[in-house]
């Protein structure tokens, strides 16, 4: 069978380019730095949050000089915090999020960046993320939980080094 | 329908409408702390089931109990109300819809892991009313049992979690009033559940009966207009337990609202959503399910509210002296869109003078769509049937021309030539009918486009947004 030359050439470029996108998955699941969250973030019983000693007061909370943990329970149809006040971290910080779900499963995303995760009940989705600048992301529920699932919704706040610690409530 | 389900007009049927108004007063209404057995819409209708499925056994339980009990003899024979367990007895073999009353006694015991739901797996009894105080002895009578919480008033009981067999014995002492739903743990599903009511036994309460011949001003009352605040044209969702009327408490000193009933598709009601008190009512908001809050809508002027913001669960309560006359609008911030909303009127007129204006808001229910979304609802149809013939006639005809081919291709006979094939094309491809370089950069324009929008989106989209998950 003949195989005209320029065919040749395009099913060359169609075996590279599939070769290319492997690349690719291959470079952002290793080279890029972006992780995928994992179960390391721990269980936790689901009917006793409010025995957790940190999702009890949920919030942010400093682990280190410029490390901040910040621990949300998202509920039908909130997130605390994040609904009825802002979650608040300050810029130029390493943030470690804790999301848990006291009654069924819910989604938490910072709108528009990848820092996505599901909240499930009894697990605690744990996911680190750097904001370099200070800034003001929506965070929604992006799992169908109940009939005002449309309404859940929440504030996350990147606030300057300087206002932080004045807007800072708890932790 | 969500206007519909809930029963709420059976509601204000069963429970009269003004403090010591027609129904008498005294007899007839529980004597309770207002939590269960007036406010809530629910508890009124499983009152009313109660009492045509075991009308006679309840008469001859409570004229006991009436007997029995000296000191509430105020309260005449059909006082007691039984509580509404919210479906929590819905699978338990041993509940015949009676709740045993054990007022009275200082010590009461239930036994755990009686013959029930097939096998040992009851409480015995499943249901018991008892007196604040009293203190109330498990005794296991087979094995492998323990008792958990599964909802009571405050957090004051903590069940007994360790799995127990025959002969072990937990009590507690049930001070606060309320219903304590409990569990075994391993035989749950098999129905082992049980219920202990403190408190609410017997007494009828009088009421504001007093109060009605004493109102010397004559003031009229305020007119239970909301202004749609019950409609979906108000912020947030239509009100699905709001019918119309609005619950007459003046007279009353205390007046609890249950936030979080069964309202709505969900816990996502106030009970009841509309009342009219007495300038000077204390109003005892009480949590009844998860995740809820008290925000004011609007208040009147000089009225300085601010309800309750935090979010709060189950066993919550919040309460708030009124004391400026007008319409308070208040609302549940997580469940506004579901129509989690409700309105207290502070009203100084002497109650028995019924309002005018109410049941002006009901009609507001029936919601005829504006003109405009009518026309639009129309306009998608048309498009719709549009879409769906042309591909009818799409279809139709691709099916209808391989029909017409084939007749066509029947006759067709196979010629066998005599000669070999001639070894020279018949036809050679004309330019026109493939072009290399033509086709190659189309193919080219192709990738381009392919890897384009790849790096695009890979890139650009998904590595280069904003913070990222990085550890």
């Amino acid at each position: 069978m003949e195989v005209h030359r320029f065919e040749k050439l395009w099913l060359g470029l169609a075996l590279l380019l599939i070769v290319a996108f492997i690349g690719t998955v291959t470079y952002g699941a290793v080279g890029a730095g972006v992780q995928m969250i994992d179960d390391s973030g721990g269980t936790v019983e689901a009917d006793a949050l409010d025995e957790h000693p940190q999702f009890s007061q949920p919030g942010t909370y400093k682990t280190g000089e410029n490390s901040y943990d910040v621990y949300v329970i998202a509920r039908q149809f909130l997130f605390q915090p994040g609904s009825s006040e802002p979650i608040r971290v300050p810029a130029g910080s390493t943030v470690t999020f804790h999301v848990t779900s006291g009654d069924v499963v819910h989604g938490f995303e910072v709108a528009s960046t990848n820092v996505n995760a599901m909240a499930i009940p009894g697990q605690i989705a744990k996911m680190t993320v750097e904001f370099e600048e200070p800034g003001s992301y929506g965070v929604v529920c992006h799992e169908y939980c109940g009939a005002a699932h449309h309404t859940m919704e929440g504030q996350l706040r990147v606030l300057p080094q300087n206002e932080f610690t004045a807007n800072m409530t708890e932790g | 329908m969500i206007e519909t389900d809930d029963g709420a007009a059976s509601a204000r049927t069963g429970d009269g409408d003004a403090p010591g108004g027609s129904d008498g007063g005294a007899g007839v209404r529980p004597n309770e702390p207002a939590a269960r057995d007036r406010p809530g819409v629910r508890s009124v209708r499983t009152d009313r089931d109660e009492l045509t499925r075991r009308g006679l056994f309840r008469t001859t339980l409570a004229a006991g109990a009436a007997a029995s009990l000296g000191a509430a003899g105020a309260g005449s024979a059909a006082a007691q109300s039984g509580p509404d367990y919210g479906g929590w007895f819905d699978d338990v073999g041993n509940y015949d819809g009676t709740t045993v009353d054990r007022t009275g006694q200082d010590a009461v015991t239930v036994e755990v892991g009686v013959d029930a739901n097939g096998g040992t797996y009851g409480f015995g009894p499943a249901a018991v009313r008892v007196d604040p105080g009293t203190t109330v002895t498990f005794e296991w009578v087979s094995d492998t049992h323990n008792v958990l919480v599964e909802d009571q008033p405050g957090d004051s009981w903590d069940g007994s979690q360790s799995i127990e067999n025959t002969g072990f014995t937990y009590e507690h002492t049930f001070e606060t009033d309320g219903i304590y739903k409990y569990y075994c743990e391993p035989h749950l599903s098999l129905g082992m559940k049980g219920a202990i009511v403190v408190g609410g036994s017997g007494g009828g309460s009088g009421g504001g009966g007093a109060e009605s011949g004493s109102g010397g001003q004559e003031a009229t009352p305020i007119p239970a207009e909301y202004g749609g605040w019950f409609t979906d044209q108000a912020s947030g969702g239509a009100v699905g337990n709001y019918d119309g009327t609005t619950e007459d408490l003046r007279g009353e000193d205390a007046v609890t609202i249950e936030v979080g009933t069964d309202a709505n598709g969900g816990t996502y009601g106030f009970g009841p959503a509309a009342v009219r008190v007495s300038p000077g009512t204390t109003v005892t908001f009480e949590w009844v399910s998860d995740t809820h809050n008290v925000l004011l809508e609007e208040q009147p002027d000089g009225a300085g509210w601010e309800g309750h913001q935090p979010i709060e669960n189950t066993g919550f309560t919040y309460e708030h002296t009124f004391e400026t006359e007008g319409i308070y609008k208040y609302y549940c911030e997580p469940h506004l869109s579901l129509g989690m909303k409700g309105a207290i009127i502070v009203d100084p007129a002497a109650p028995g003078g019924e309002a005018g204006g109410e049941g002006g808001e009901g009609g507001e229910g029936e919601e005829v769509p504006p003109g405009a979304a009518r026309i639009l609802n129309i306009a998608e149809g048309v498009v719709g049937a549009v879409f769906v013939g042309l591909l009818f006639v799409i279809g139709y005809t691709v099916v209808k021309l391989d029909n017409m081919e084939e007749p066509g291709a029947e006759p067709v006979e196979r010629i066998v030539t005599e000669t070999a094939p001639v070894a020279t094309p018949q036809r050679e491809i004309e330019h026109d009918d493939y072009d290399p370089i033509g086709t190659f950069s189309l193919i080219l324009v192709y990738f381009a486009i392919i890897a384009g929008m790849w790096a695009f989106m890979y890139f650009v989209e998904f590595l280069n947004n904003g913070p990222t998950v990085v550890g």
